[in-house]
């Protein structure tokens, strides 16, 4: 008989309304796990969350609960700036996972994982891109060689007008930065995955909050601002507290010789896009439109792979 | 609760994650992602933010308590 894990959740917005409780429900019909608890500091998310997902208990304080309910699993979805709750759920005996990006400094996320070591217990940092069709063919392709060694990646993840405007994404106090914390960090912590993780020399990179203080142009589509899967308690947007990038574009090295140039948006006057060129001594690849692009007997081949998700999700099987 | 998962559905990324983390915590699954990755990845993240306000190129050796 498996485990029964008790699950508890610190941050009942958006991701924990639309991602986490969701991936949660086979789990807990099949009885692997529990969800015993729900966590916020605005009181009326918590109960809404507890009640949308019948969570027999909710809380406006982590540490109480933390203290009430002893979870061995707890899920931290709140703004990035408290992600350094994960060492006080670690420090009560729950492995943890944590939403992106784990932390805004080096010496803030070493700190979380030596809390880890110490404790014995896994900090999963949920880096979930690696998991998405996309990411899940671009890296096969990689590792199977078809591009040889990579020595250039192109990243754009792009939205032309999609500013969250239903949380507490645009304010740095609560999430430390803009698009490249919220965007940026799947596309680059994907590629790093894919590459063998080369480790980063050197950033250079600009930032603009041009749109966002214009105030116009802010937000066009919930979905494309990334409330894909819709809002949940959503809390007043104030364009005077928006503090951090709108845009962020730039270059890296990486140890090795790959160079990447990125460029993440929330908002800009270019069209939306989801688009990485990684190229290698043998091929380049567009990920986006999964093309493989390679020199065949002399003339300039394009080859489409087809992609056939065959994981058990996309088969309905979970 | 809500109904199970089906294809195409928002966020579709995190169910296979769950049901991996759920195999790590029973010793089936080694964690696809590792603490060296998430330090390099949150390196470039801070080095991003210090070259954009210093409008300068940043190395990640320079940042606070970085070791390789």
């Amino acid at each position: 008989m498996p485990h029964k894990y008790r699950v508890a959740i610190i941050g009942a917005g958006m991701i924990c309304n639309a991602a986490h409780l969701p991936a949660l429900t086979p789990l807990r019909k099949r009885g692997a796990v529990e969800v015993v608890a729900v966590a916020d500091i605005r009181p009326e998310a918590a109960r809404e969350t507890a009640q949308r997902y019948e969570i027999p208990a909710w809380y406006d304080d982590p540490q109480k609960m933390l203290d009430e309910v002893k979870p061995d699993w707890v899920s931290v979805c709140t703004p990035n700036r408290r992600h350094n709750l994960s060492i006080l759920a670690l420090r009560a005996g729950a492995n943890v996972m944590c939403e992106k990006p784990l932390a805004l400094t080096w010496r803030e996320a070493k700190e979380m994982f030596d809390v880890a070591r110490q404790e014995g217990k896994l900090l999963f940092p949920c880096q979930s891109r690696r998991w998405s069709p996309d990411m899940d063919f671009a890296s096969d392709v990689v590792r199977k060689g078809l591009l040889g060694k990579p020595y250039f990646a192109d990243l754009s993840f792009v939205r032309r007008y999609g500013i969250p405007t239903w949380g507490m994404f645009h304010m740095k106090s609560e999430n430390g930065g803009g698009p490249f914390c919220d965007l940026g960090v799947h596309f680059l912590d994907s590629l790093l995955w894919m590459t063998g993780n080369p480790r980063v020399v050197s950033v250079s990179g600009s930032m603009y909050d041009i749109i966002a203080q214009k105030g116009e142009d802010v937000l066009l589509s919930i979905k494309e601002s990334g409330a894909a899967g819709g809002l949940f308690t959503p809390r007043p947007y104030d364009p005077s507290e928006f503090s951090v990038e709108d845009s962020a574009m730039g270059s890296m090295r990486m140890e090795g010789g790959l160079s990447v140039n990125f460029k993440f948006t929330w908002a800009m006057h270019q069209p939306t896009a989801k688009h990485i060129t990684i190229c290698g001594d043998r091929g380049g690849l567009d990920v986006e439109q999964m093309v493989l692009y390679q020199n065949v007997g002399g003339y300039q081949g394009e080859t489409k792979l087809k992609y056939f998700d065959i994981r058990p999700f996309a088969r309905g099987a979970l | 609760m809500t109904s199970g998962p089906s294809p195409g559905v928002p966020f579709d990324a995190h169910h296979y994650m769950y049901e991996h983390v759920l195999n790590v915590l029973d010793g089936k699954e080694e964690p696809r992602v590792k603490p060296e990755e998430t330090l390099n990845v949150v390196s470039a993240i801070e080095a991003f933010y210090r070259s954009a306000e210093e409008n300068r190129e940043i190395r990640t050796e320079d940042l606070e308590g970085y070791t390789i």
